[in-house]
């Protein structure tokens, strides 16, 4: 029953709180659909915290994506021993980096004065959600070898029948508790995304690379 | 020819008194909220001296404003892929102690204090924090010259002298300071327009003011570090950039914008100027020594019919050819060619002029007095203001240009000292006339515009015709009753 | 691709024979088995027919070949499970794994009896191999990871701009830096 709720029930509702949460705040407060960032008011314990804790982030999401998305691939790349390897050990190293810059992130926003007063409750949630993700992440990948691998064939699956609107719960059901927590966690942090600054994910400005250096406003063009 | 209208403006500086009125009819209008406490939209500082933020005018360590790569323009903070692969931590941002930190005092504790030995005291407390803390730095600090062994010595400008320029300089009696005031130049190239990755920075076509579309900005924060004259601002506690806006508001019904309306010394001169914007690149593109030269040849004659005909064809309205004709900015930057802009080689295209001091620089200490030079000819070689200085702040390191500039201002001296004291020879003035190539009757102009005109003459806001816009978008009828258009929220910040 | 038609072939073979004998109904002998084409199925350089995941995802091996990707963790280790459970045993756990864990993977993606005799076969032959010690050489490699983006942190992190003012009026002061 529990893990109906938690596996088979849950990401549901994370998704709908995201999908929704995410069009209200876009329609009614765009103003805010950003990080506010403190780099103004603290800057050198800022570098050690967000750029090592964003560039491997978005690889290790990347891995997990990629591995959701185009499975066979996926299993064909990992086919050989020494690339299982040299991935695996990639993905533990990225991981502990990880997490020690988000505790960098934790630590700055705790004893800077100036930070603390610019921080709401909102963002301890967040960085404590982001802390634990990443945490058990590191922990199943150096405990449960090798996750790269069986994760195509335990979440990918799970998660598909997911998107097929026919939750198939026993694929999560059987795994360590650790493995659980890290996937219910993950849709913990997919339904905080509008209600915390998580929401700045979707502001990637892209757009830059491709506009002319000068914009010109008129009223009546 | 693609021809835009600016509202431009001159400052002439041998009127400032650094009574810092403008910046606070700024910070009373804009910036008394919490979170942008430290920004000074309008600032005033000693020069020499670091300015605000400290050092401003080092782009070694900045990084602001444009620089050629090659034959073509490129941000001195790098290129697009280099500047969103910095997203994360901006590697040029100036932290609020480059400012300084915004303080009070808890007066309070002064009425309040129980019965003692000791005189109670307000200590200073943060206002970001709320907590007390050690005061190291304000709006200001380094004004009037304070401090000067740590400020003034280190003014970027200075650093650039020679040791033996510098000796003299600072030499005690000769020691001397003019006023910049500064805002936003609202930029014809402008650096924080083209560095913003959101793209929520514009300029308006109509009146050429740059503005922050606060509901666009993700406060990533590059338009700080891409501007070289540090004109944006970081607001911490709403994670969003802002800057000047001109005062939009008052510009749109006539008004002065605030420090204009409130200048003391009545030093400043608001006007249209007609540009041609597809030069506006060939121009920021010349060699340091030539760019003040070039960013005045982009600038048309509002009374040439060629130029009114296309100006016509652009869109630009009868009005507002007619108030750029009577554009005292022009008469000061084309005309007389006595006003230029602050660090060109920064490439942007400033449209904020300045007049530069004369008196600074021709002064001189007798008996205990400061007065003129007499001997107006051979001044400038030895002035006590470097030239070197001066061109360094005003044209790029030309010296020519510099002395141009002050050739004319002694000109229109001495012709008024003949006038009104009497005691010059003609010959004399007409030397002065020749060397400065300004006539009589432009001296008299001059001397007109600078010391006896109303405030109707030295702004003249264009009509902004928003009304006409408005109604040409959208139908007044259907908005009655409404408190403007669309619904207002307050820029603060829940999640 | 020499006799890539006669896989082929044998495949279309297996899936015959499958459709005519159900896998669980003819429990596969070690003595036809492939050891080596058991190895690429374990590591999943080969997939398995229907899909199940490679062996090599959860339980270690010290195979040569493997290398330190032997030192799965998630299952028991599978060196010596030869000598545990004996031919027989092995085929027959191959044949029908229900192993809490593994039944939601297996139970709709079983193996073929070609596979569990390739399989079965290379577990025979792993047998005889010693374990590598696994977590103190990953140690090592993920400690040379580290190190590498350490290094490039440390690159990118170059040049930045540490404060202007603090350090202007404290060099003054203390006669290090700024000018008098
Ligand atoms: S002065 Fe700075 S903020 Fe103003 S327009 Fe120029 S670059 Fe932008
Ligand atoms: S109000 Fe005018 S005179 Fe006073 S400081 Fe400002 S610019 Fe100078």
């Amino acid at each position: 029953m529990t893990d109906l709720i938690l596996f088979g029930v849950f990401p549901y509702i994370a998704v709908t709180l995201a999908g929704f949460g995410g069009i209200y705040r876009y329609a009614s407060d765009r103003y805010s659909l950003s990080s506010q960032s403190s780099q103004f008011l603290e800057s050198r314990m800022l570098f050690w915290g967000t750029v090592p804790w964003h560039f491997t982030i978005i690889l290790i999401l990347l891995a997990h994506l990629l591995a959701l998305l185009f499975p066979t691939a996926w299993g064909t790349l990992l086919g050989r021993p020494l690339r299982l390897y040299l991935l695996e050990i990639s993905g533990v190293s990225l991981g502990l980096v990880a997490v020690v810059s988000m505790l960098v992130l934790i630590v700055r926003r705790a004893i800077n004065q100036r930070i603390t007063t610019v921080t709401t409750v909102i963002d301890w949630v967040l960085l404590a959600a982001l802390l634990l993700q990443v945490a058990t992440g590191v922990y199943i990948a150096v405990t449960l070898r090798w996750g790269s691998l069986w994760y195509l064939h335990t979440a990918t699956p799970w998660l598909w029948s997911l998107v097929k609107l026919d939750p198939q719960v026993s694929y999560m059901a059987v795994m360590p508790a650790v493995v659980k927590v890290h996937a219910v966690n993950a849709f913990f942090l997919l339904a905080l995304l509008p209600f915390s600054r998580l929401i700045h994910m979707i502001s990637v400005p892209l757009a830059y690379m491709g506009r002319s250096p000068q914009v010109v406003v008129w009223y009546r063009r | 020819m693609n021809i835009r209208a600016q509202v431009s403006s001159v400052f002439h500086l041998d009127k400032c008194i650094g009574c810092h009125t403008c910046s606070i009819a700024c910070k009373n209008l804009w910036t008394d909220r919490k979170g942008v406490e430290y920004m000074w939209w309008n600032n005033v500082e000693t020069k020499p001296g670091t300015g605000y933020p400290t050092q401003w005018e080092n782009q070694e360590k900045y990084r602001g404003g444009w620089e050629k790569k090659g034959d073509r323009l490129q941000l001195r903070l790098g290129g697009r892929g280099g500047l969103l692969g910095n997203i994360f931590h901006n590697p040029r941002l100036p932290t609020m102690d480059d400012y300084y930190e915004p303080f009070t005092y808890r007066y309070g504790e002064l009425t309040s204090a129980p019965a003692g030995n000791d005189q109670p005291t307000a200590r200073p407390v943060s206002m970001i924090s709320g907590r007390p803390m050690k005061i190291e730095a304000g709006p200001n600090w380094d004004d009037d010259l304070s401090g000067s062994g740590i400020y003034a010595a280190n003014d970027p400008g200075v650093l650039q002298l020679s040791r033996e320029q510098r000796a003299q300089m600072f030499a005690v009696e000769r020691l001397v300071m003019l006023y910049l005031p500064r805002i936003c130049n609202h930029c014809l190239n402008a650096a924080c327009l083209a560095g913003c990755p959101s793209g929520a920075i514009y300029k308006r076509g109509e009146d050429g003011i740059v503005l922050i579309n606060q509901d666009k900005c993700r406060g990533w924060r590059m338009c700080v570090s891409a501007c070289p004259y540090k004109k944006t601002y970081y607001g911490w506690a709403t994670g969003k950039s802002e800057k000047c806006v001109l005062c939009y508001p008052r510009l749109e019904v006539g008004e002065a914008p605030a420090c204009f309306h409130s200048c003391v010394g009545r030093i400043r001169y608001l006007g249209v100027l007609l540009y041609d914007a597809d030069r506006i690149e060939a121009a920021a593109m010349q060699d340091d020594k030539d760019l003040v030269a070039a960013q005045r040849q982009i600038i048309l004659d509002p009374f040439d019919p060629q130029v009114l005909a296309a100006a016509g064809k652009a869109g630009i309205a009868e009005q507002v050819l007619e108030a750029a004709q009577r554009s005292p900015v022009y008469l000061f930057v084309k005309k007389w060619q006595i006003a230029l802009p602050l660090h060109p080689e920064f490439r942007t295209l400033p449209m904020l002029f300045y007049v530069p001091p004369l008196l600074p620089v021709v002064s001189e200490e007798h008996l205990g007095t400061q007065r003129l030079v007499d001997d107006y000819f051979t001044t400038l070689e030895n002035a006590r203001l470097p030239l070197q200085y001066l061109a360094g702040l005003f044209t790029g390191g030309n010296t020519e240009e510099i002395k141009a500039v002050y050739r004319k201002l002694m000109a229109v001296r001495i012709q008024r000292r003949r006038i009104t004291v009497g005691d010059l020879s003609e010959s004399e003035v007409a030397k002065a006339r020749e060397l400065g190539e300004v006539s009589a009757e432009q001296i008299e102009a001059i001397f007109r515009m600078t010391a006896l005109t109303s405030i109707r003459q030295r702004i003249v806001v264009p009509p902004m015709l928003r009304e006409q816009a408005i109604e040409a978008g959208m139908d007044p009828e259907r908005h009655k009753q409404e408190m403007g258009f669309g619904s207002r929220r307050s820029p603060k910040r829940r999640w | 691709m020499k006799n890539g038609w006669l896989r082929q072939v044998s495949l279309l073979l297996i899936c015959y024979l499958w459709f005519c004998f159900p896998p669980s109904a003819c429990a596969a002998d070690l003595v036809d088995g492939d050891p080596q084409r058991g190895k690429a199925l374990f590591a999943g350089t080969t997939s398995f027919a229907q899909g199940g995941a490679p062996c090599l995802a959860c339980h270690g091996i010290a195979g040569r070949g493997m290398g330190m990707a032997g030192g799965a963790s998630f299952g028991p280790d599978l060196t010596s499970i030869f000598d545990d459970y004996g031919a027989e045993g092995i085929v027959g756990t191959l044949d029908d794994l229900t192993f809490p864990s593994m039944e939601p993977i297996y139970a709709t993606r079983p193996l073929t009896a070609e596979e569990q005799a390739d399989v079965g076969a290379f577990l025979a032959k792993t047998a005889e191999e010693a374990q590598l010690p696994t977590v103190s050489r990953m140690t090592g490699h993920v400690a040379i990871g580290l190190a590498v983006i350490s290094a490039l942190l440390v690159v990118f992190g170059r040049g930045r701009l540490q404060g202007v003012r603090r350090p202007l009026v404290l060099g003054v002061r203390t006669g290090k830096g700024g000018r008098r």
